[in-house]
């Protein structure tokens, strides 16, 4: 019988290099956050007509938020060094309740804040379904491993 | 679904990390199936079967409330 092993799941080996490369995300964030740029990532020519709407002057923030998003999916979504049909099970538990509270916050979000503060809580929600997941996750495999008796 | 993987494992007297290591899997998982928190696969099922030579039925019984939707 055929072994139905997920193949979405990145190989363990991965995790560490995507641990790299979240914090150099995070490096480049808060620096673009703090306006200090690095000088290969400016632009310099200007877009003119409706161009300009979309217009940035640095690409530090778009390449921020690529390796914040690189490195937690793959720190989500690789192979557990004990993978099995178990550990499948939490992560799919993990992903729902995730995704129920993530839903949930997004609607209320919706209702309570407005202009700039909505726009703030949706870049939020670029990330905080992936920081989520993560924390659900490892929090039921560590409740696993200490309710287990010895 | 009851499980009555614990009973036929300690007639065979083997631990849950033995179990585990000769059907492929984790201790974990083993714990789990016992004490009813996860309901293995059906190739999982059949390993462990094959391994404590019992049948799945013998193994894992139907509850009144599995026929629930």
């Amino acid at each position: 019988m055929k072994n139905m092993n997920n193949k979405f799941l990145f190989d363990t080996k991965w995790q560490k290099y995507a641990l790299l490369v979240l914090l150099i995300g995070i490096g480049l964030g808060i620096a673009y956050l703090n306006n200090s740029i690095i000088p290969i990532l400016q632009k310099n020519e200007q877009a003119s007509g409706l161009g300009a709407l979309l217009e940035r002057s640095n690409y530090q923030g778009d390449l921020a938020l690529t390796l914040l998003l690189m490195g937690l999916y793959i720190i989500g979504f690789s192979k557990h060094k004990q993978e099995d049909e178990y550990i499948d099970f939490l992560r799919y538990q993990a992903l729902l309740k995730t995704t129920l509270f993530q839903t949930a916050t997004t609607i209320i979000g919706t209702w309570l804040f407005g202009g700039i503060n909505f726009l703030n809580i949706m870049l939020l929600n670029l990330f905080s379904f992936l920081v989520l997941f993560i924390l659900n996750f490892r929090i039921s495999l560590y409740l696993v491993k200490k309710n287990m008796p010895s | 679904m009851k499980s009555n993987l614990k009973k036929y494992r300690s007639e065979k007297a083997l631990t849950q990390e033995e179990l585990a290591f000769q059907v492929q899997t984790s201790r974990q998982s083993i714990y789990a199936i016992e004490i009813g928190k996860f309901n293995p696969s059906m190739v999982l099922a059949l390993k462990i079967a094959s391994v404590l030579q019992v049948s799945v039925y013998e193994l894992f019984e139907l509850e009144e409330n599995d026929w629930l939707a």
